[in-house]
């Protein structure tokens, strides 16, 4: 295996994983960036994400692009409920209420999983997680192939979605001033329960790619969580195109210091990484300073 | 005083400096200039240091359970007593003086019976933990419950189990949990231990240690077991068999392999016991069956970053260039990592003839099933630890051509092994492994002791432990009999089985 084989090998791999950083972290810090929630059971909604997956194509025989946007819509509505029950009465209360709710939230959400589904690792085994694909000395199975082109689909799709229709026009009204968006006539509350959709939605993509790929367990949101939040500084608060590239980056940076350095660095790497970006950059690495608001 | 400092802002401190004539204790307030706290506190820590008073507790015979007295009296009273009559100044009340430092010193009387009693109540309480009053009623509820169930049948014995029931180990644990079950069934059946029934009490730990702790904490002081089995992983097994130690109750291993935990043990004095061969012995024969009887000269190691993973690592390591063979990459990964590409990647371009993976059922699954998808070609040995049919069933095809140190396998020609393995399939339906067989060995190694001990208290069983030696095991050769050593190892010959067409095919010992 020659070095430039090895190097595309790595970075192949880090686009995989950075395709699903980047969904999940587009959904958090779309909710920060409207709502100024942060919602830590986003992972959670990921996990239960990719167990709904496994129960359409192991349970009911459904195609693997079939379960993905049943998946989704699924995990929408209960976004839409997680919204309307636990973050929508608390959200002219002091911001750290949100954060324990959300803790509260996912450990709730989590233990469900563990109840329903069980402690034992399980896999959505897919005909295209079997077939082997290789190119220029890189390895995949066609199925760790289509992630990052669903990931960059669902990123396109989002994109037109907040750019191109009515809904997305009064998303962005919220995000700028919630207050003068509610008196031209946008229903906040309608907006919210947009926003939980949307981003649950996207984690519940991720989670089904990933469990098409990795093994699942009701436990693995957690970790997944811290990442995206990572990811989430790096690209800018509330900024969803800097989260998508810093997801991507995350993903590769860390594929390549495993491979180049040792796998022990790996996450070591990624937090350092965030203080130097909160100490040089605060406003993220595709940030804009914004200037203070007079009032 | 208190006013006076409180209007002043000035710093002060109240230290004690004796007891009045009536045996009440004194305080003795020093007070500095503004913002010289730092002076007032070295001052009254220096006088603290220098006085015996703050250990001493008042004599108050007034108010207070009779009881509480009379206890007082044998702890501690008497000192205090002596001290009030032989040595005390004899403190007037509100006395002030100039020290020469510059320093009022003033003298106030500051407690009255009230708080003197709370301060001894408080005294008592550290001294006779039990003698709380909340206590004690649950204690003499707990005495008239336990009379109430002993004029019925007797008491069962309970012994205590902790093991990772949830969380990344949950597989294996729910497999050690079966054996447990089937010789809890088979002992009860043949009419319990020392004339009672055995009862379990479970704990999970999540494979967190301090978790693992609180188990162990729990099941003694509250549950009141005699022994403890528990638990899988060695990381938690550490912390959990330190408070086993401490409390002076046996432990028998519930999968735990790490050397390092036995090594815990005061030779000589073990309390926690291991009834199968621990990870050095695993990890060296694993070393040897690599290059010996696989001819492996190129090694890898991926392993778990844990107590378990790291002694294994580190014996195989030593064993297989000791025996020729060379390490060219050794990558740690954390338990719950489900994304192995980039570590296999990187074997894949040092091209190893073998790769040793020291870890757990779910990642060791993971490993195999990318390694396949990345077309690495390699002879993949697992440890003790990756013995599941699970982890066959989670790679699928890829783990065909495994090899996987074994203690116990269906197929064992280890006669009473074998019929385990029989009783085992008709009871759950699936086949008996390694983790069923040890667990089973587990709690029928503690029933034998208890048998031979003819007593629950925790020495005697301790002692009846130590001194197994016509136990035969499950596991192991035929004729494995489990002798524990003075750390509370055990040995026997280990096995090696290959994937075959999806099955383990245990290779005959050699």
């Amino acid at each position: 295996m020659s070095s430039l084989d090895y190097f595309l090998q790595l970075a192949v791999n880090g686009v995989v994983t950075g395709g699903v950083y980047a969904l999940v972290a587009l959904g958090l810090t779309l909710i920060f960036g409207v709502l100024g929630i942060i919602n830590f059971a986003h992972g959670e909604f990921y996990m239960l994400g990719a167990y709904l997956g496994l129960v359409l194509v192991m349970r009911l025989g459904a195609p693997f692009f079939v379960a993905l946007p049943l998946a989704m819509a699924g995990m929408a509505l209960g976004g839409i409920v997680a919204e309307r029950l636990v973050f929508r009465r608390l959200r002219r209360t002091d911001p750290t209420q949100s954060i324990l709710s959300a803790f509260g939230l996912a450990i709730a959400l989590q233990t469900a999983a563990l109840q329903i589904f069980g402690p034992q690792p399980a896999v959505i085994r897919t005909a295209f997680g079997a077939t082997p694909v290789a190119f220029a000395g890189v390895h995949l199975t066609l199925q760790r192939l289509l992630i990052p082109f669903l990931a960059a689909a669902l990123v396109l799709l989002f994109h037109l979605l907040v750019r191109r229709t009515w809904m997305g026009l009064s998303l962005r009204a919220v995000a700028q001033n919630p207050a003068t968006a509610s008196l031209m006539g946008i229903d906040v509350n309608a907006v919210a329960a947009a926003t939980f959709a949307i981003g649950t939605a996207l984690a519940a993509g991720a989670g089904v790619l990933m469990g098409s790929v990795f093994l699942m367990q009701p436990t693995m949101g957690s970790m997944v969580v811290l990442k995206s939040f990572t990811v989430v500084i790096l690209g800018g608060m509330g900024n969803v195109y800097g989260a998508v590239g810093a997801g991507v980056l995350l993903g590769i940076t860390e594929s390549l210091t495993a491979g180049f350095l040792t796998n022990d660095f790996k996450d070591i790497l990624a937090f350092l990484v965030v203080v130097l970006v909160l100490l040089l950059r605060p406003a993220g690495l595709f940030g804009q300073q914004v200037e203070r608001q007079s009032l | 005083m208190l006013r006076g400092t409180n209007h002043t802002g000035l710093p002060a401190i109240s230290v004690p400096c004796g007891f009045t004539a009536t045996g009440l204790p004194a305080g003795l307030q020093l007070i500095s200039r503004a913002c010289d706290e730092a002076t007032v506190l070295s001052a009254a820590h220096a006088y603290e240091v220098n006085t015996p008073w703050r250990q001493k507790i008042a004599p108050v015979e007034a108010g207070g359970p009779a009881r509480a007295d009379t206890e007082s009296t044998r702890d501690d009273g008497d000192t205090a007593r002596d001290h009030r009559s032989r040595s005390l100044p004899r403190i007037q009340e509100g006395q002030a003086m100039k020290h020469r430092s510059g320093w009022w010193i003033a003298l106030t009387r500051r407690q009255d019976v009230a708080i003197a009693n709370a301060a001894k109540q408080v005294n008592d309480r550290q001294l006779e933990p039990r003698r709380l009053p909340m206590r004690s009623v649950f204690a003499s509820l707990a005495m008239v419950l336990a009379l109430a169930t002993a004029a019925g049948a007797a008491e069962p014995v309970k012994i205590g189990v902790i093991l990772p029931f949830t969380g990344g180990s949950s597989i294996a644990s729910s497999e050690i949990w079966n054996g447990i079950t089937l010789a809890l069934e088979e002992a009860n059946g043949a009419g319990g231990v020392l004339g009672r029934k055995i009862e379990l009490v479970k704990e999970d730990d999540e494979s967190v240690p301090t978790k693992g702790v609180t188990a162990a904490q729990k099941l003694i002081t509250r549950d009141k077991v005699v022994a403890l089995l528990g638990t899988y992983n060695s990381a938690v097994a550490l912390p959990a068999s330190d408070v086993a130690r401490k409390a002076k109750i046996p432990m028998v291993t519930g999968g735990s392999t790490a050397v390092s935990v036995t090594k815990a043990n005061t030779p000589g004095d073990p309390w926690f016991f291991r009834h199968f061969p621990g990870s050095d012995a695993q990890g060296t024969q694993s070393a040897q069956d690599v290059v010996v009887r696989l001819k492996k000269k190129r090694l890898a190691v991926l392993y778990e970053n844990t107590a378990y993973g790291k002694d294994l690592e580190k014996t195989f390591r030593e064993v297989t260039t000791k025996a020729g063979a060379m390490i060219v990459s050794s990558e740690t990964y954390n338990h719950g990592d489900t994304d192995f590409y980039t570590p296999l990647t990187k074997l894949k371009s040092l091209a190893p003839d073998g790769v040793y993976i020291a870890g757990l059922i779910a990642e060791g699954a993971a490993i195999l099933r990318q390694a396949s998808e990345l077309g690495l070609k390699t002879q993949f040995i697992g440890s003790g630890g990756l013995m599941s049919d699970k982890l066959t069933e989670l790679a699928g095809p890829a783990a065909e051509g495994f090899a996987i140190s074994t203690m116990y396998e269906p197929s064992t020609n280890n006669a009473v092994g074998a019929e385990f393995g029989k009783r085992f399939a008709k009871r759950f339906g699936v086949a008996a492994n390694t983790h069923s067989a040890l667990g089973y060995d587990a709690l029928r190694v503690l029933v034998d002791a208890l048998q031979r001990a003819r007593s629950t208290e925790g020495l005697a069983i301790r002692n009846a432990l130590m001194a197994t030696k016509d136990f035969q095991a499950v596991q192991g050769p035929p004729g494995t009999k489990v002798v524990f050593d003075e750390i509370g190892g055990a040995h026997f010959k280990i096995g090696l089985s290959v994937v075959k067409d999806g099955k383990r095919v245990l290779l005959p010992y050699e």
